[in-house]
């Protein structure tokens, strides 16, 4: 799938190297880095709560340990407000609770968590993060113990009384609530800094992943490349060896290959030349001789019936065979003029029904084939080559095929399709597709007939020159149907056609 | 050097008319070819077609036969020792109209192309059957011979500042003659005589050369060709000979 | 095959959004809890018939005999306020507390000390203990009978 977008182009793909290494590196990076910075974070964060929470539990502890003296139990009203008055502080609010009285004040302690205030029971300090109003906030709770207020009695005799406890609890219970909002803001300014060392490690990686693809990705698609080129027939590509890794050792062995391939190659195309060459250079040297016999026929033909028995089989035998070598010199030396490329076109502006019908009237076969051609169509075609083609097809029609034999034109704006059909008994499926080689006679009993057996061959490669083509095919309601198909390259200014 | 005289009293039973009955006289043909096989079997085949044969193997020779006794057409060799086939036929146009037919061994070179500007009236292609050859002697003769029977136009014609004499032969410009090989005088004629009316290669195929079927187009621009350079003032600018693209060659309109 | 990594991803991105900030915890507990200075006398009177510590601002030391004269007179207004009782009777002094030599404490009443109720008993034992701020068990004496030696319930 090809793509506009540079991006995509650029990655080559989901399944491509490239992107699976820049996945892969990516993914290396950023979770490394996620990993360190994670780890990091969560220390850091850690440090700074606690760090924020033993401050908080201490100044709430040395706020009470420096209490003024209690000495009213239950406490009244003004005592609780004066104790959360002087618990609390610029950045955090206390309340004092005795049993169902509580200072007065902003804190409510029905918000606070009931886990908490169960806790406060056990005698300890506890504390703990919750949100109140969307925010964030440390609740510490404690009981307020007292002193004992008695001074220790000393039994006469000096051994002392075994003491109370120093402090007793009342069932004052102290709440204080404080902010974590600048914890939050330097944990999200951690948070945003480790978001940033990912995204940098994640850039960092990608970069990392091109630099490497490139290093790997360059010498594939330069093998790539020769690897396409050799594919289109350039037999002198090669890839450019850089570095001495794996690749350069397959680009290595790519080029010897290569290069084995261009001298096999070579050879191949240098014997086939040579073989052509050969065939073309016998051809014409048989042309001389053959143009002394063929010259004589006429003279043969006409003496063989004064000449006794056997000698006038003789000579017409002889006048015959020389034509017949004569056409297969001549067919030959055409093929191998094909095959050379040397073949040219003789162009002309030629009526073609005209010809069509000037061919069949040249040999006799107006009355044995039925026509159906557009008048005034005319193309631009060698005429001869088109007399080669059409004589062959309507022999073959006449000869292999039945009657009726038919000759049509279809004329299109870009196309001339002429077609020769018969109604035989059509070409066998096995015939079919070699129909057109060389020397190839469908029908082995009849192992000698006037063809040199390259008749359909030359009529293909006639068609060919002109830049189209012969096929043939079977015609559905039967017998057997060769179609020419040639450009009309345009038509010319005042052709109505 | 050979000379064949026909043989007498002959009884060919259904031969076609030979050539020399066509000129009036017996045709004398000057065959230069040096395969000494094929020059054998062609003066052979020509010899029995009633034709007066005078054989060369070279093309000096063949020019010293022309002149000791002229022959009625030349048929030539394009492949020859020594002096080559187009120097043969450049040195015969010179010095007069002589019909020349050339004989190639490859017919879709440049020899082909070369031998027509060198001034071949046609061309055949060895092997040569020699009923064709036979054929393209007669018709390149009967340029020479009548002109074209049907009658029509007045003998003696003017176009713009050319004259044609249909009777004579004979076509001259601004007043002077103009010297035209027979197949060029041929073309002429025949596209004078229905001025305005376009004719395709094939047809003047037909009509000058007598080709029986589809020939070679390249005859007929060849010729055109060297008419132009004779009759025309500006060979780039025809007004006599006009071509239609598409369609073929007409006479005028001046 | 880019699926997977890139889903590996996401989840590592969700979860590293997920454990971001302040999260709230659970209860995390510390050390004891503080304890404010002291002034006043203890006195321990009652709530649903449950012991309870009150205690009373006094301008100088008061000796345990003055403590359980307190603590005989009763709930004072507030207290009373606060639903509280006592089943400690008047009519206990004159009060002595002693100690002897092996630290046994004991306090002597003239009212009867088995009609006390436990609860009673319990209330000056606690009063008496933090009055001496101790938690030697102690003896409840009267004229004829002994009760104890009992120690405070409430551990403190």
């Amino acid at each position: 799938m090809n793509s506009v977008n540079p991006a995509a182009r650029f990655l080559g793909g989901a399944r491509s190297l490239r992107t699976r290494l820049l996945v892969a590196f990516a993914l290396l990076g950023v979770s490394t880095a996620a990993l360190v910075a994670g780890v990091d974070y969560v220390q850091a964060r850690d440090i700074i709560l606690q760090k924020a929470q033993d401050t908080a539990v201490l100044t709430i502890t040395e706020r009470i340990e420096t209490l003024p003296p209690l000495g009213d139990l239950p406490p009244s009203q003004a005592t609780l407000d004066e104790i959360a008055g002087r618990l609390s502080g610029r950045d955090d609010t206390a309340v004092a609770v005795y049993r169902d009285r509580r200072s007065v004040g902003r804190l409510d302690p029905d918000t606070l968590p009931r886990e908490l205030r169960r806790a406060v029971g056990e005698g300890i300090v506890v504390w703990q993060r919750v949100s109140m109003n969307g925010r964030p906030v440390l609740v510490i709770g404690t009981q307020l113990r007292l002193g004992r207020p008695g001074r220790p009695a000393q039994p006469p005799g000096g051994s002392a009384l075994p003491p109370g406890p120093a402090t007793q609890p009342s069932e004052l219970e102290i709440y204080s609530v404080r902010s974590l909002e600048p914890e939050q803001q330097s944990i999200a300014r951690l948070a945003t800094r480790a978001w940033l060392t990912g995204a940098v490690a994640l850039v960092f990686a990608v970069l990392l992943a091109v630099l490497a693809g490139r290093g790997v990705l360059e010498p594939v698609r330069e093998l790539r490349r020769a690897t396409n080129r050799l594919g289109e027939g350039d037999l002198t590509a090669r890839a450019q060896i850089r570095g001495t890794d794996e690749l350069a050792d397959v680009a290595r062995t790519f080029n010897n290959t290569a290069e084995t391939l261009e001298r096999h190659v070579g050879d191949l195309r240098r014997m086939e030349a040579e073989a052509r060459r050969f065939v073309a250079d016998v051809s014409h040297e048989l042309r001389t001789p053959l143009a002394a016999m063929t010259a004589v026929t006429d003279v043969l033909d006409d003496e063989a019936q004064r000449l006794p028995g056997d000698a006038g089989r003789a000579a017409r035998l002889v006048s015959g065979e020389t034509h017949k070598l004569t056409r297969l010199v001549n067919d030959l030396i055409e093929v191998s003029r094909f095959d050379t490329g040397t073949a040219t076109l003789a162009l002309d502006d030629v009526d073609v029904a005209e010809a069509i019908r000037a061919t069949l009237r040249a040999r006799g076969w107006s009355d044995r084939v039925r026509t159906d051609l557009p008048q005034g169509v005319v193309a631009r075609l060698d005429p001869r080559r088109l007399d080669v083609i059409i004589a062959n097809l309507v022999s073959n029609a006449l000869r292999h095929g039945a009657p009726p034999v038919s000759v049509r034109t279809h004329v299109r704006p870009d196309r001339l399709d002429i077609e020769v059909g018969d109604g035989g008994p059509g070409l066998a499926p096995d015939v079919l597709p070699h129909v057109f080689n060389r020397f190839y006679k469908a029908d082995t009993a009849r192992a000698r007939s006037e063809g040199s057996g390259l008749g359909l061959a030359i009529a293909r490669e006639n068609a060919r020159l002109h830049g189209g083509d012969l096929t043939a095919a079977n015609r559905p309601a039967g017998g057997a149907v060769f179609t020419v198909h040639l450009p009309r390259p345009g038509s010319e200014p005042g052709d109505t056609r | 050097m050979v000379r064949h005289e026909p043989p007498r009293a002959v009884d060919t039973g259904a031969r076609a008319l030979g050539s020399a009955e066509i000129v009036g006289h017996v045709s004398r043909v000057l065959l230069i070819e040096d395969d000494r096989a094929v020059r054998t079997g062609l003066e052979l085949a020509l010899t029995r077609q009633g034709h007066a044969v005078d054989a060369a193997e070279t093309g000096e020779q063949g020019l010293e036969l022309l002149r000791a006794t002229p022959p009625d057409v030349v048929v030539l060799d394009l492949m020859l020792p020594g002096m080559d086939g187009f120097e043969i036929c450049r040195r015969i146009r010179t010095d007069g109209d002589l019909p020349i037919i050339m004989l190639t061994a490859r017919n879709d070179d440049m020899d082909v192309v070369a031998g027509l500007e060198a001034g071949a009236d046609d061309y055949v292609v060895k092997p040569v059957q020699p009923r064709v050859l036979e054929a393209r002697i007669r018709a390149v003769l009967r340029r020479t011979g009548g002109g074209p029977a049907n009658v029509g136009p007045p003998p003696v014609e003017r176009h713009g500042d050319l004259t044609i004499d249909r009777a004579a032969l004979m076509v001259s410009k601004h007043g002077e003659p103009v010297g035209l090989a027979p197949t060029e005088l041929r073309l002429l004629l025949e596209l004078s005589a229905t001025p305005g009316r376009v004719l395709s290669r094939q047809q003047l195929l037909e009509l000058v050369w007598e080709h029986d079927y589809l020939g070679d187009s390249r005859l007929v621009d060849a010729c055109v060709q060297r008419l132009r350079a004779k009759i025309e003032d500006d060979s780039a600018a025809p007004v006599y000979i006009q071509t239609v693209r598409g369609f073929g060659y007409r006479f005028g309109p001046l | 095959m880019t699926r997977r990594p890139l889903l590996a991803l996401v989840v590592l991105i969700a979860v590293l959004s997920a454990g971001c900030g302040v999260r709230p915890s659970g209860v995390i507990r510390g050390g004891p809890a503080p304890a404010a200075p002291a002034e006043g006398v203890n006195l321990y009177f009652l709530a649903n018939s449950s012991l309870i510590l009150m205690r009373r601002p006094t301008r100088q030391h008061l000796s345990p005999t003055q403590t359980l004269v307190l603590l005989q007179d009763g709930p004072d207004g507030d207290e009373r306020a606060m639903n509280l009782t006592s089943e400690v009777p008047t009519g206990l002094d004159p009060i002595t507390v002693t100690i002897d030599a092996s630290g046994n404490v004991e306090v002597v009443v003239s009212a009867d000390v088995t009609t006390l109720s436990n609860t009673a008993a319990d209330q000056i034992v606690c009063t008496v203990g933090d009055a001496l701020s101790t938690t030697a068990p102690i003896t409840l004496t009267s004229k004829a009978a002994t009760r104890g030696p009992r120690t405070c319930p409430l551990a403190g």
